[in-house]
C-alpha cells in the first residue's frame, strides 16, 4: 500500500520539477527488514514506513538519490554521520551531514522533508540576506535540535 | 527553518527529532511541549519561531556560550 496518495504525489512532483536544481541525496539509516520477526531490542515500528515514505518521495524526481544503510552493518558510515538511532536520515548534496531527521516525517512534518530537499538541492534556501550575512559570519558551529510531534 | 540555515552553511547542524519515537531523548531534553528547540545543548525555547526569531535565539545561545566560557 502506498503512503502518498495520488494527489499528494502530484503536488510533490510538480514542486520538485519547478524547484529542484541539482541532485540531492537522502541517506536513510535503518535496519534490515526482519520479515515480521520480532527480536527483542530490535523493535522499530517506524523503520519500514519511513523507508517506504522516503522511497515514494524519491521516486517523484530523478534528481533525488535514495540510499538505505543498515545501522548494524554500515557502522563506519553511521559513525561518520554520527547516527546512533533508527530510523534516521540525512539530506545532502555530497558528504555533508548537517541536515538531519530522526523519525518519520509524516503528517504535519511532511513539508519539512520537502523543504529540506528543495533547500539542499538549490543551495539557496529561502532566507533573508540579513540571515545569510549572520550565518556567513558565524565563527563556531551551531547545533539546533528541534523536537516535534506529527499531527 | 533550522534546516534552511543548515542548507546554507555547514556551520549549522540542524536535526529534527520526532519525540514520540524517541521518548528517551524527550526525557533527556525535558521536552514538555512541542516544538522545543535546543541550541548548542544548553539553550532552549518552546514554540514555533520564524526566521528572525530563530536568529535571535541563536544569537542569545551564542552569548550564553560566551558567558559560560568566561
Amino acid at each position: 500500500m502506498q503512503i502518498l496518495d495520488d494527489s499528494d504525489r502530484e503536488i510533490v512532483k510538480t514542486r520538485f520539477e519547478n524547484e529542484l536544481v541539482s541532485e540531492v541525496n537522502i541517506t536513510l539509516f535503518t535496519q534490515t527488514d526482519l520479515g515480521g520477526l520480532i527480536v527483542p531490542g530490535r523493535e522499530c515500528e517506524t523503520c519500514a514506513p519511513t523507508e517506504q515514505l522516503l522511497r515514494e518521495v524519491s521516486e517523484t524526481s530523478e534528481l533525488i538519490n535514495f540510499k538505505k544503510l543498515d545501522i548494524r552493518n554500515d557502522t563506519e558510515e553511521a559513525a561518520r554521520c554520527n547516527v546512533s538511532r533508527i530510523p534516521s536520515f540525512l539530506v545532502s548534496k555530497g558528504d555533508e551531514t548537517n541536515v538531519r531527521y530522526l523519525g518519520i516525517p509524516a503528517g504535519t512534518e511532511f513539508p519539512v522533508l520537502i523543504e529540506a530537499l528543495v533547500n539542499v538541492s538549490s543551495g539557496e534556501p529561502k532566507i533573508s540576506e540579513e540571515t545569510k550575512g549572520f550565518l556567513e559570519d558565524l565563527e563556531e558551529n551551531v547545533s539546533i535540535k528541534t523536537f516535534v510531534t506529527p499531527n | 527553518m533550522a534546516h534552511a540555515m543548515a542548507a546554507f552553511t555547514q556551520k549549522v547542524v540542524a536535526e529534527v527529532i520526532e519525540v514520540q519515537e524517541f521518548p528517551d531523548l524527550g526525557n533527556a531534553y525535558q521536552v514538555r511541549g512541542v516544538p522545543l528547540t535546543v541550541i548548542n545543548e544548553q539553550y532552549s525555547f518552546t514554540g514555533a519561531a520564524n526566521e528572525q526569531m530563530l536568529v535571535e535565539h541563536v544569537k542569545n545561545a551564542l552569548l550564553k556560550n560566551l558567558e559560560g566560557a568566561s
